[in-house]
C-alpha cells in the first residue's frame, strides 16, 4: 500500500477553508436553533392548547424525518414557492430548524427540572413572572441542561457535513471534491477526520470549561 | 386598624373546600401561631395571604391594600415576607445573591444598598461569614436562617412562617426557633404555622386552632393550648401529649 502524504500538503489551504465554513455554518445554524428552541419550548408549555399542539407537531415531524430530507425541502422545495436561497443559507436554515426541534425539548426539560419552590420563593418576594424567568428559572434550567445542550452543539458540527450534498463547500464537501480530483482518497479523508476531531473535541473542551465557569460546582443541586 | 384582615375567605381545590369562610384580623406586632391537624388548611391560610393560592371568595386586606384591587397582589407581596418548610433558596446564587436579588429587582435598590441591608440581616441571623457560600454548602438550619434574612431584606410588614422547622433535623430546630423568637421580640408581626407547641405557648400572643378549613379556636396560648374549651381542640391536644 502506498500513501502519498506529501501531496496533500498543497490542499491544506482548501481544507482549512472548508473547516472555516463548517464552523460558520455550525454557529449560524445553532444560533437559529436556540431561537427556534425557545419558541418551541414556550409553545409546548403554553396555556393555550392549539399552541401546544402546534409545537408538538413541529417537534415530532422534525425529529422523525431525515435531516437530509428537510434540507432538500428547504433548498429544492422553497424555490417552487418563490423563495430562492443560496445553498449555504438553505443548509443553515434546514439544519437550524431541525436542531431547534431537539433544543426545544431540551429547554422544556430544563424548565421542568427547576424546583417548584424556586418559583414560589420568587413570587413571595414580589418578583414578576418575567423577572422570575430571567433571573431564576432560566439560569437554573440552563445549568440542568448544559450537558445535553453541549451535545447538540457537537451534533450540529457533525450534521453540517450533510450540506455537502447540496454542494456547499464545507469540510466534507471540499474533501469529496479534492478526493475526486486527485484520488488521494485515504490521505484527504484522514486529514479531514483529524480536523473534525479537532473541531468537536475542541468544542467539547471549550463547552466543558464554559460550564465550569458559569456553574461553580457548589451552585449545582 | 388591623394590619391584616381576612373577610369570608373561600378557597377550593376543585370540589374540595379548603378554607370555609375565614374571618380574622391581626394587629401590628402580634405573633399568631396557627395549629391544627394536617389537612386542616393551615398552610393554605398562609398561602392565600400572599396570593400563592388564589381565593374564590371574600377579600384579604394587608396594610390597607385589598387583594381584589388592581395591583393589589403585587403590592401585598411587597409587604409580606414568607419562609417555607423547604427553605426554597435559589440554588444557583450564593447566600449574598439570594438576599440581594429581589431587593434589586423589586425594590430597585442599588447593589451597595442591597449588600449593606443583606449583610446586616445575615449578621442578625448569625451567618454573616457565609456571604459567598452556596445553599448546598449550608446545613438545613443555616439555609432556613438565610431564607429568613432574604425575606426580611424586603422590609416586610408581616412575616409568614409555613412549618419553618418541620424539614429540619431535630438538633437544628433550635437555631431557627431562636431567630424567630428574637424576631418576635423585635416587634415583627408574624403568622406561624407550627407543630412546635412550646413555641406556640411561649412566643405567640395568640393561637388559632384550625380544623376542616375553619378556625375552631382563637385566643391566648393559655386559652387554646393549655385549657381548650372546644372538644375537638381538647382531643387534638390530648393526642399530642400522649405521644
Amino acid at each position: 500500500m502506498f500513501l502519498d502524504w506529501g501531496s496533500i500538503t498543497s490542499f491544506y489551504g482548501q481544507l482549512l477553508h472548508g473547516a472555516w465554513l463548517t464552523l460558520v455554518i455550525t454557529f449560524s445554524a445553532f444560533a437559529l436553533a436556540i431561537a427556534v428552541g425557545i419558541v418551541v419550548a414556550a409553545g409546548k408549555m403554553s396555556a393555550i392548547a392549539p399552541l401546544r399542539w402546534l409545537a408538538s407537531i413541529y417537534v415530532e415531524v422534525l425529529r422523525n424525518t431525515p435531516v437530509l430530507l428537510q434540507i432538500f425541502i428547504v433548498f429544492y422545495g422553497l424555490p417552487s414557492l418563490g423563495l430562492r436561497l443560496s445553498a449555504v443559507t438553505a443548509g443553515i436554515l434546514g439544519l437550524g430548524l431541525n436542531v431547534g426541534a431537539y433544543l426545544g425539548e431540551i429547554f422544556r426539560a430544563g424548565v421542568v427540572a427547576v424546583p417548584k419552590g424556586h418559583r414560589e420563593a420568587s413570587a413571595a418576594l414580589a418578583m414578576s413572572p418575567m423577572q422570575t424567568l430571567v433571573w431564576v428559572v432560566a439560569p437554573v434550567a440552563l445549568r440542568a441542561i448544559f450537558p445535553a445542550f453541549s451535545n447538540m452543539f457537537i451534533a450540529t458540527i457533525l450534521g453540517s457535513s450533510l450540506l455537502s450534498v447540496i454542494a456547499v463547500p464545507e469540510l466534507t464537501g471540499r474533501t469529496n471534491e479534492i478526493s475526486a480530483r486527485t484520488f488521494l482518497t485515504i490521505e484527504v479523508y484522514s486529514f479531514s477526520t483529524v480536523i473534525y476531531l479537532a473541531l468537536t473535541l475542541g468544542s467539547s473542551l471549550g463547552l466543558l470549561l464554559l460550564g465550569r465557569w458559569l456553574f461553580p460546582r457548589a451552585s449545582r443541586v | 386598624m388591623p394590619l391584616l384582615t381576612m373577610t369570608n375567605v373561600q378557597k377550593r381545590f376543585g370540589s374540595l373546600s379548603v378554607l370555609n369562610g375565614i374571618d380574622m384580623s391581626v394587629e401590628v406586632g402580634q405573633v399568631v401561631a396557627i395549629i391544627g391537624p394536617s389537612g386542616s388548611g393551615k398552610s393554605t391560610l398562609l398561602r392565600v395571604i400572599n396570593g400563592l393560592e388564589p381565593i374564590q371568595g371574600g377579600d384579604i386586606v394587608v396594610d390597607g391594600i385589598s387583594m381584589a384591587s388592581g395591583r393589589g397582589l403585587h403590592e401585598i407581596r411587597k409587604h409580606v415576607g414568607m419562609v417555607f418548610q423547604q427553605f426554597n433558596l435559589f440554588s444557583h446564587l450564593t447566600v449574598g445573591g439570594n438576599v440581594m436579588l429581589a431587593q434589586k429587582l423589586v425594590l430597585g435598590r442599588g447593589k451597595a444598598d442591597a449588600e449593606k441591608r443583606g449583610r446586616e440581616l445575615l449578621a442578625k441571623v448569625g451567618l454573616e461569614e457565609k456571604w459567598d457560600a452556596y445553599p448546598s454548602q449550608l446545613s438545613g438550619g443555616q439555609q432556613q436562617r438565610v431564607a429568613i434574612a432574604r425575606a426580611l431584606a424586603m422590609d416586610p410588614r408581616i412575616m409568614l412562617f409555613d412549618e419553618a422547622t418541620s424539614a429540619l433535623d431535630p438538633e437544628l430546630v433550635g437555631e431557627v426557633l431562636g431567630v424567630m423568637r428574637s424576631l418576635a421580640n423585635s416587634g415583627m408581626t408574624m403568622l406561624v404555622v407550627t407543630h412546635e407547641m412550646n413555641f406556640a405557648r411561649e412566643v405567640a400572643d395568640r393561637v388559632l386552632f384550625m380544623d376542616q378549613g375553619r378556625i375552631l379556636a382563637d385566643g391566648t396560648p393559655d386559652e387554646v393550648v393549655a385549657q381548650p374549651k372546644d372538644a375537638r381542640v381538647q382531643q387534638f391536644m390530648r393526642r399530642l401529649t400522649e405521644r
